[in-house]
């Protein structure tokens, strides 16, 4: 009975090999044989991906996970099949960097200045990168509510993955230069944060109370503080640009620990590791970038940021790392971890930094971040180590299209 | 941390002082000299036959002959005496176990600044005058590989700052250039065997946005330097046969210099990184026959056939400039090609044009550009291959190359006899994002070893835990523990914080 089950199944394979070759169904794609990084378990030494209208349809070894008919194949031997990575801090998806009207302006958003197909984003699908938070820039304490968009997409709706992505928040190291309505201090710059997120928090609490039927007076709606309703739901983070220690400190007791957001540590810089029992405490994740190592004032050694924060007692699940584009360049996200292990981050690390760490915090682990079925197919096919500057992306997917093609495109990074 | 460098110099500098002794079995430096940095060591110490050291069963990248695997590099006092398989070890030579390292020569940094820790940016002075041994930037620099640096002028970037100071040119000057600038080693803890070659070349910034008068002028420099050096042969030739009365032909140092590179003896570098000033710049060469090296030349791959005729090399950066200059390898606007490649170092491989690399910030930083200073020289190169270009031609780009574009390739740039012993012993190949330098030897001394100089010796692949005598918040004492949170300001309680 097995015998005949082996040569039945051996005659439906011959049988799929020697027939006539099934037309390509559109969307369909199968990468084999490569080393596939699922990030959700251990890696495959020779995989199949199956992806199916823009989703990942399976994931399994070579062998035993048969490739439908109509696929096109890709044969990815001796090569890396990675999930495409996914930028926290990026300022180049969108064409401006921001508006400055107050000191704070929850009420902005870049959501109206996404560019589609830009040339950077062209540039950073050949490194590899999918996904980007574009944020509004760091010179006002919140400077809006970013998006997060995929690098490629044909339309507006392929390339937004979530509007808004997280609310910018930008506590110290640049907001000073316009000097602040109270001043170019951190007491007022904290002072107006909080101020408007408590008046947030109330504009939400009413409203709730509205909807639960608590209440029978219609609050009314204030666009200054519509957006500020959905961090009180969890639904996304705040990015925080936060470094060095004290306001780190201040960015993990005021955002964290108090108003209970969900804050993502972007641009972690400096000595702000010291802070790493807080952020365990409160759950915050840390993303370390543009600056990633530094020379220790105190006993003139080098750090990694990452590997410090590592080291500090964050776990893995919570270490990122971030560009900062175009201050280091979007295709350069793999390097930046790159230099984040060359100054101690165990490598494993790093990767779970650059997609299912980065996903999560950005509240999207559902959908971004592993191959895994029912996901989006975004990964990179790579010549070898992502985090060798030597090594190159071969082919990008995003939503389960042909992003970037170095044998059709020309070898773009 | 200067301070911190400076002691670690001297201990650099007073261990150096104890190999500077013969070899002898069981014998040790006396305890004065062990206190004074090399420099000051009197020479009688010093006269005690040849001081041999082995690196033994490492893998050799020579550069000039390939890689040799299980090899033996053996150093003579200053200079490379046999690089090789079957090397024989004189007795009583410092033998260095190499299984498993990786020896290299010292990087070459073609365009540095601060590298060298020059005081003083006037050019007046010799540079071995108003260099500082013991400045942390050389450290740092030598810490990442680089044992020579061409340092045009300028002062340093501070290492926190001056960020946009230096990038894309060591060199802020002008369109009539000038002559100047030193090639130096990276002696650290002596002023002995500092100087390569000063001064080291002329430079010239394209004209540029400065229009058609700049360009006028920089064609005069030229006009000036083919007549001088015309006049100075007749000059020659009226004084072999004879004639009386004769004056020397006098001109300015530039004009000089340039008839000088006219002749062959002065490395032209050409600052020029877009088409219009590279076909401009190669208009002159050709003219007026002065093979240049093209600086910064980001575009040179969109022209390579041209370059290779009239240029005598590129200095390029494999990744562009990066960051918000990052220009798009085909921008609709502009109807020929340009703007950056990541291909651009194989395209000049290709094309046969000697090709060196530089970084973005050709000064040290930690700061945004970390990684694309000269701490990341080889990095940089390493992105070459990613290019196309195979990983021993992106070394030479880093090593034989740019010492043949300085003029220096007898003395450095290769592991080959009689070559000044600058090398590196490598805890992975040269071109790994994870390697870093266990010792650095300038002129057979060793300049830098990571287990003395506390910059990266504690940082370990997949470390899990922090190194033993971490201090992450050393200046601030321990954090209390926040045991009652303030309240809100709207008064309502915080929450104690979760455990």
């Amino acid at each position: 009975m097995r015998t005949l089950g082996v040569i039945l199944v051996l005659t439906l394979v011959l049988a799929a090999q020697e027939g006539p070759v099934a037309p390509l169904e559109p969307g369909c794609f199968a990468l084999t044989g490569g080393r596939v990084y699922t990030m959700a378990g251990p890696s495959i030494e020779r995989g199949v991906v199956l992806m199916r209208d823009g989703k990942i349809e399976q994931v399994g070894a070579l062998g035993e996970l048969p490739v439908p008919a109509g696929y096109r194949v890709v044969d990815t031997t001796g090569q890396r099949v990675i999930p495409g990575f996914i930028e926290l801090h990026n300022h180049t998806a969108c064409s401006d960097l921001h508006d400055i009207v107050y000191q704070v302006n929850p009420e902005l958003r870049v959501l109206d200045n996404i560019e589609l197909d830009s040339p950077e984003m062209r540039i950073a699908r050949a490194g590899g990168v999918t996904t980007v938070l574009s944020i509004p820039g760091s010179g006002t304490n919140m400077g809006g509510f970013g998006a997060i968009v995929k690098t490629f997409g044909e339309t507006p709706k392929e390339v937004l993955v979530r509007f808004p992505g997280a609310l910018k928040i930008a506590q110290a190291g640049n907001p000073e230069r316009g000097n602040g309505d109270l001043g170019a201090g951190r007491i007022g710059m904290n002072w107006m944060i909080r101020n408007v997120l408590v008046e947030g928090r109330a504009y939400h609490e009413a409203w709730c109370a509205f909807e639960e039927g608590k209440t029978k007076t219609q609050p009314a709606k204030d666009p200054r503080y519509e957006y500020l309703r959905g961090l009180y739901r969890g639904e996304y983070p705040v990015a925080v640009h936060t470094q060095i220690f004290q306001v780190v400190q201040s960015t993990l007791r005021m955002l964290a620990r108090d108003l209970k957001l969900k804050v993502v540590i972007d641009h972690g810089e400096f000595d702000g590791f010291i802070n790493a029992q807080l952020a365990i405490d409160n759950n915050v994740s840390a993303a370390c970038g543009p600056r990633i190592f530094w020379l220790s004032p105190n006993d003139g050694r080098f750090f990694g940021l990452a590997a410090s924060w590592y080291w500090m007692g964050v776990s893995d699940d919570h270490i990122g790392v971030n560009t900062d584009s175009p201050v280091v360049p979007q295709e350069e996200l793999p390097y930046q971890a790159a230099m984040a292990i060359r100054h101690g981050l165990p490598e494993g690390v790093a990767l779970k930094g650059l997609t299912i760490n980065a996903a999560r915090f950005l509240c999207l682990e559902k959908r971004l971040g592993s191959l895994e079925t029912g996901k989006d197919a975004d990964l990179a096919i790579w010549t070898g180590d992502p985090f060798d500057p030597r090594s190159r992306v071969l082919m990008t997917f995003v939503n389960g299209k042909v992003a970037y093609d170095a044998a059709r495109d020309g070898q773009r990074f | 941390m200067r301070a911190r460098i400076f002691m670690s110099g001297l201990v650099v500098a007073s261990m150096l002082s104890a190999q500077g002794e013969a070899p002898k079995e069981g014998a040790k430096a006396p305890a004065a000299a062990a206190t004074r940095p090399a420099a000051e060591q009197p020479v009688a110490e010093k006269k005690a036959g040849p001081r041999w050291v082995a690196i033994k069963d490492a893998t050799l990248h020579t550069v000039s002959h390939g890689v040799i695997t299980g090899g033996t590099l053996l150093i003579k006092d200053k200079l490379i005496h046999a690089v090789g398989t079957d090397v024989t070890i004189p007795e009583g030579a410092e033998i260095i176990d190499g299984r498993g390292k990786h020896v290299a020569p010292g990087f070459v940094a073609i365009a540095a600044k601060g590298a060298l820790g020059l005081r003083n940016s006037t050019n007046k002075e010799k540079a071995e005058h108003r260099f500082d041994p013991f400045a942390d930037f050389m450290q740092l620099a030598l810490a990442n590989g680089v044992t020579t640096a061409h340092e045009s002028g300028g002062m340093a970037d501070s290492m926190f700052g001056g960020l946009f100071g230096s990038v894309g040119s060591a060199f802020i000057g002008s369109h009539t250039g000038q002559v100047g600038g030193v090639v130096g080693k990276l002696t650290a803890g002596t002023i002995e065997g500092f100087t390569l070659r000063e001064p080291a070349a002329f430079y010239m910034n394209a004209p540029g946005g400065q229009g058609g008068s700049a360009r006028l002028e920089q064609r005069d420099v030229f006009e000036k330097a083919k007549k001088h050096r015309a006049a100075v042969k007749t000059w020659l030739k009226d004084l072999a046969a004879g004639k009386k009365d004769l004056t020397e032909p006098k001109t300015d140092d530039n004009v000089s210099a340039l008839a000088d590179a006219m002749n062959g003896d002065v490395p032209v570098f050409y600052y020029a990184d877009n088409r219009r000033d590279m076909e401009f710049g190669l208009e002159l060469a050709q003219e007026f026959g002065v093979p240049v090296i093209l600086h910064t030349a980001q575009e040179a791959w969109a022209m390579a056939a041209d370059v290779s005729r009239s240029a005598a090399g590129v200095i390029l950066l494999p990744r562009g400039k990066g960051g918000s200059a990052t220009r798009p390898y085909t921008d609709p606007n502009v109807d020929a090609p340009h703007g950056w490649r990541i291909e651009s170092a194989s395209i000049m491989q290709k094309t046969g044009v000697p090709w060196s690399t530089m970084t973005l910030n050709t000064g040290i930083t930690t700061s945004l550009f970390g990684g694309r200073d000269l701490l990341g020289l080889n990095l940089e190169a390493a992105f070459a291959v990613r290019g196309g270009v195979s990983n021993e031609e992106a070394l030479r780009s880093i090593t034989l190359t740019p010492a043949e574009m300085l003029r220096v390739a007898d003395r450095i740039g290769s592991l080959d006899k009689g070559k000044d012993a600058d090398i590196l012993i490598l805890d992975r190949e040269p071109l790994d994002y994870r390697t870093f330098v266990e010792r650095a030897f300038v002129n057979g001394r060793v300049a830098y070893d990571e287990s003395v100089t506390p910059l990266y010796a504690h940082i370990q692949t997949d470390r899990r835990q922090p190194p033993k005598n971490w201090k992450p918040w050393g200046i601030w004492g321990e954090l209390p523990e926040q045991k009652n949170p303030a309240p809100l300001p709207d008064g309502s309680a915080a929450p104690a914080p979760a455990k």
